[in-house]
């Protein structure tokens, strides 16, 4: 668990995603701003009920300094950790968290005899 | 005037931007402000970090855009001005409930004046995965030129 009180190591400024999350009847969306990142150096982890985004920018030049973002969650959706699907485009991450089938409402036919 | 503040999207946060420390600390306290004085509706929109660079031979523009493509960003420049236009357009996704709403559109006009002539036939811009970075190559005359010192026996 990623404690508030731990200093760093090094001097990375730590910023907060803006996020947008969504639900529908087969997923929780989760949307987040974290532009100019290498895809390779975002983390989605998924700890349930923990929900973990974590991107790391290397400072390479006097205009882009380390730059660490992260954001953390309490899942209390039933999700299926083995379903997460992540893509990045144009700077803005978006995270779909597939729930579990047992969780997923059902359509109930019912049967005239 | 009663304002409460509920949730993380509503509150004004100060958020330093990258940047001249004092410039940028001083729209960071315009944007608290001005998001106080349009209180309790919140509908602050989120303006991108803009960072400038100086360097002998060009100037260095970098905005964050996340989300934005080509077609959302108009740049023009004159020889010591530089206007950057952005729209960005945020849309709940069709068939969700939503849960969280953080992410703000903009609408982002603005103008610079620049710290030294360019020559605006050499600009370069290139926008990759939401980043925006502008190479403003400085006229010739604007350029340092070394001096020699010549000693004299």
């Amino acid at each position: 668990m990623h404690n508030q009180n731990q200093e760093k190591t090094r001097p990375a400024r730590e910023l907060t995603p803006n996020v947008d999350i969504f639900e529908n009847d087969a997923e929780l969306l989760v949307v987040a701003d974290v532009p100019g990142l290498d895809p390779n150096d975002i983390g989605v982890h998924v700890d349930l009920p923990e929900f973990r985004i974590e991107a790391k920018v290397q400072g390479s030049s006097e205009m882009q300094k380390p730059v660490v973002y992260t954001r953390t969650f309490r899942i209390d959706e039933r999700i299926d950790a083995e379903r997460v699907k992540a893509e990045y485009t144009n700077g803005v991450l978006r995270v779909h968290l597939a729930k579990s089938a047992a969780f997923r409402p059902r359509r109930i036919e019912v049967q005239s005899s | 005037m009663l304002v409460r503040f509920s949730d993380r999207s509503g509150f004004p946060t100060f958020r330093p931007s990258r940047g001249l420390p004092v410039s940028s600390l001083r729209r960071e306290l315009d944007r608290l402000f001005g998001d106080l004085e349009r209180a309790p509706s919140f509908a602050a929109s989120s303006t991108p970090t803009v960072t400038f660079n100086d360097s002998a031979e060009a100037l260095t523009v970098r905005a964050e855009l996340p989300g934005l493509t080509e077609k959302d960003v108009d740049i023009s420049v004159t020889a010591n001005t530089l206007t950057l236009k952005a729209t960005r357009k945020v849309e709940a996704p069709e068939g969700y409930a939503t849960h969280r709403r953080e992410r703000q559109g903009f609408s982002f006009t603005q103008s610079y004046e620049l710290p030294a002539r360019i020559d605006t036939e050499k600009v370069q811009a290139s926008l990759k995965q939401g980043v925006l970075t502008l190479t403003l190559p400085k006229a010739v005359e604007a350029q340092p030129k070394r001096v020699t010192v010549s000693a004299t026996a």
